[in-house]
Formats: structure tokens, sequence, C-alpha cells
């Protein structure tokens, strides 16, 4: 396997205007107006997301809902976007730019993520209908509600402002219909002439890498999840993001062994056998786990069982590499 | 353009979000009531965009040292100075500058050397909050920018 070159620390200014933009979210609607379907529904949902981001400047006040058990937490923060550039104002400062995001925790810098190339387009956007129809008030505004639905059973909404396009709030439901985490502009105002800058320096950041030693990094894995990236961290943490076309979910995998004491208290789970510690935070649900001298630890916004199941098939042990050759060799022959 | 002239300064300290609250009340003001202000602003944020497409460089030996060095608020999450009143200069010059500055603002990629080998091994303590917080921001540029990565700015608080 061949890893990239270069990488290690990263230097970076991200900067940009602030006013912010606009989720365009535009489906094409069905007929009766309460209902449309199409293979790949979601996919251009969040592909006019993205296109229509630049069309509005925008800043407002946002709340981060979630569910621990059954405790509710909510975190209200300020948002704004311009050119492409989020801003994030929290406890912590984060900035967004198309190429990077960097986090200020109060003691300095980190660039959290960098943009990778979508190694699997083909998402299983199939696996989900999208259907349409009226929504109610967000932030004051009349909304349509775009939802994301799998063998019948409401997995993702996002209500989207019926005169500027942008995306109101975004919600994940649990298989019961409950919302069990959300994000929903409360204040919102659009097209406000705004600007700012933001100086990231001499900060670290992991590397965007086409494959990683001593990994493991199925294209496939849990119910349709894909892989779309690779990520090697400064610390030789490895971390892998999987989406459903709906949902992410990364794993991060560090070579070790996991020292059991140093979690925090949590639901204890099984991933494939092995003994696992499972929590719920406000970016999604987590469970850690040690398998063969591997720590992973997986989080994303996929259900509990979806989580369990990926990273059961993610932390698997390879095939022996003279099975994974003879499948290679045999493949052409098997009609 | 309306109202007579900004200072110089000021819209490109506008830029850089540094104007006082009155100052920028003052920029929005005009911002809004004329149009070629407008278009100055967006001249500055063209050249902004084109800079952030250049490709990341390896940087020169001792290049990141001075930058660190010469960025004086590299280490705070909003560095702010005073707008400075200037002579008035023709808007090219001043949306010039303002391309100057835009370029000492944008995104700027210093790759050093790889770490050598697969990683730390012996006793793995995972941060997972941190790690959370990393696939958020994440899922936020790889899938759909400004909702999904609202929760990495969100520290997590996990029991103790």
């Amino acid at each position: 396997m061949r890893r990239l070159a270069g990488a290690g620390a990263l230097g970076a200014v991200v900067a940009g205007s602030v006013a912010v933009a606009a989720l365009v979210v535009l489906v094409t609607a069905g007929a009766s107006g309460d209902q449309t379907a199409g293979p790949d529904g979601w996919d251009e949902v969040v592909e006019r997301v993205r296109e229509q981001v630049r069309a509005h400047t925008f800043t407002g006040v946002v709340a981060v809902e979630w569910y621990d058990g059954g405790a509710h937490h909510r975190e209200r923060i300020e948002v704004s976007h311009a050119g492409g550039v989020v801003h994030v104002e929290g406890d912590d400062s984060l900035v967004v730019s198309e190429e990077a995001a960097a986090l200020h925790d109060g003691a300095g810098w980190e660039v959290l993520a960098r943009r990778s190339v979508v190694a699997d387009a083909e998402l299983a956007s199939r696996k989900y209908v999208v259907e349409e129809r009226d929504g109610p008030l967000v932030a004051g505004r009349p909304t349509t509600v775009f939802e994301a639905r799998h063998e019948g059973v409401a997995v993702e909404r996002v209500y989207v402002d019926d005169d500027s396009g942008v995306a109101l709030r975004r919600e994940r439901l649990d298989p019961d219909g409950r919302v069990v985490r959300a994000v929903t502009f409360e204040r919102l105002e659009i097209d406000v002439p705004m600007a700012t800058s933001y100086t990231v320096a001499a900060a670290p950041a992991p590397e965007a890498v086409e494959d990683l030693d001593d990994a493991r990094d199925p294209r496939r894995a849990g119910p349709g999840f894909a892989l779309l990236g690779r990520w090697l961290h400064r610390d030789g943490t490895a971390q892998l993001l999987y989406s459903d076309g709906v949902l992410a979910v990364s794993v991060f995998e560090q070579r070790g062994e996991l020292v059991w004491e140093a979690l925090p208290p949590g639901e204890d789970v099984r991933v494939g056998g092995a003994p696992a510690r499972a929590y719920s935070l406000p970016a999604g649900e987590v469970v850690v786990f040690e398998r063969d001298g591997l720590v992973f630890t997986c989080v994303g916004d996929a259900s509990r069982a979806d989580l369990l199941a990926l990273a059961a098939d993610v932390s698997a042990p390879r095939d022996p590499i003279w099975r994974r050759l003879g499948d290679t060799v045999l493949a052409p022959f098997r009609w | 353009m309306t109202g007579g002239p900004l200072p110089d300064d000021l819209l490109s300290a506008y830029l850089d979000g540094e104007c006082t609250p009155a100052e920028r009340a003052a920029v929005e003001a005009r911002l809004a009531a004329d149009a070629r202000w407008r278009e100055e602003l967006e001249a500055v944020r063209s050249a902004r965009d084109a800079l952030r497409r250049l490709p990341f460089r390896e940087p020169p030996a001792g290049f990141l040292a001075d930058l660190t060095r010469g960025t004086p608020g590299a280490a705070a999450p909003r560095p702010r100075r005073a707008a400075r009143v200037a002579p008035s200069r023709p808007p090219a010059a001043r949306t010039a500058l303002a391309a100057v500055a835009a370029v000492a603002a944008t995104i700027v990629a210093v790759v050093a050397a790889a770490p050598d080998g697969p990683g730390p091994e012996g006793e793995v303590r995972p941060a997972i909050a941190h790690l959370s917080r990393t696939h958020a921001a994440t899922a936020g540029l790889e899938v759909e920018p400004a909702h999904l990565v609202a929760p990495a700015a969100v520290p997590a608080e996990l029991p103790r």
C-alpha cells in the first residue's frame, strides 16, 4: 500500500468574508405535491444545497439538540456564511472553507478536517425515497419539508425556507419517528452585508490519503454505507468516512491496546463479539472498542444499530491474501 | 457613489472584520445604498476565491516560522485591529490593496515532513470528544456544509 507524500504540519490561513449562504434545496415536485420518489432524490437535494450555498449571505443563531438516553441537550451557537466560508461561534470558534475546517478551542487553532476527493460517489441513495410536503414555520418563515425514508420509515428531514431556499432545520429521527438530533435556525438574517476574516496559522492537519498502511478500510460496510475518503492524522490515527447517501460515519483507527479505565462511563455494547462502549454526543452516536490490536472509535449520525453493524464490518479481519487473489483471478469467470 | 467617499482603508478593515461596531454599521449602510461599493466588495471577494483555488506548495525552509512570527493574531480566534484612516486613493488602487490583503488572508497550507511509521503503539486512550468533533467537521466538508458542521463547535461533555 502507498501513503501519499507530504503532510504533517499545516499552517493555514482560512479567510473569508462572512455574510452567508443559503442552503437551497430544490427537489422536483411530484404531481401531488406531497410525495416525490426518485432513485437519486436525496443526492439531488444535497447537490443543490451545495450548488446554492453561495447564493446568499446569512447570519443567525442555530440550536443544536440531541438526546443522550432520556436526557435532552441543547446548545445555541452563532452561524454565518459568505463566499463559501462558514463561521460557527459557540464555546469554541469553527471556521470552515471549502477546503478545510479549523477549530479554535481557546488554546490554539487546529485543522480538524481537510477535504478529500470523494472516492466513491455512487452512494446508496437508492436506499432512500424522498418525500416533499408543506412544513411548519421555522424561524418565522414558511418551509417545505424534504424527508428521506427507508423502507417506509422516515430517517432524516430538511426544512427549507420557501422564500430563500435556505435550509432552516435538519433533524434525525429514530425508527419510532422521534427526533433524536436536530440543528435549527432560531434566528436568521439573509443577504445582510457583513465581512470578517480568520487567521489560522501553524495548525496541525490531517492528510488525505489514497491508502492506509495497516488499517481496515473496506469499500462497503454496514447497511449500504460506502467509503468516501481516508485521512491520516498527525498522531498516526487513521480516519475513514462512510456514507449511505444521507447519513455519515467516521471510523478512527489507532494501533495499540485500549485503556478501558480511561474511557468515560457509557453504555456497554458489543461489536462483532467484542466488548464496546457507546455514547451519544452532539456530533452523533459513538462506539469505542478494540479488535485484533486496533482501537476503533466510530462516530456518526447513523442509528446505534447501524453504527454497530458498520463497526463490525470495518473491524472484521480481512480475508487471507490467497483468498483475495483467488477472488480477483476467478471473478471474470463468475457469471 | 453616494454620500461621499468612505475613509480609504475602512473597506479593507471591514473585509478584515476589524471595524468598530459604529464603523461596521456605517460601511454596511453604504453597501446597502451604493452599488459601486458592493461591486468593489465583490471584486475583492473574487480575488480571494481565485486565490483559494491555488494549489498547496512546499514552503522554503523557515517559512513556517516566519509566517507564525509575522502573524500577530495567529493564535487568536478573531484578530482585530483598529481601522486605519489614510489619504484617499482611487478605487482601482483600493481594490488592488484589498486583493493584496486577500492574499494575506487566503488559505495558505504549509506542508511539512510526513510522520514516520503507522502511528503510536501501546496504550490507546481515544479522545472521544475530539474525535466526534473531527467527524462533524469532516462530514460538513464532504457531505453538506452548513448544518452538519455546526455540532463541531459544541464541546462534548462526557460523564466522568
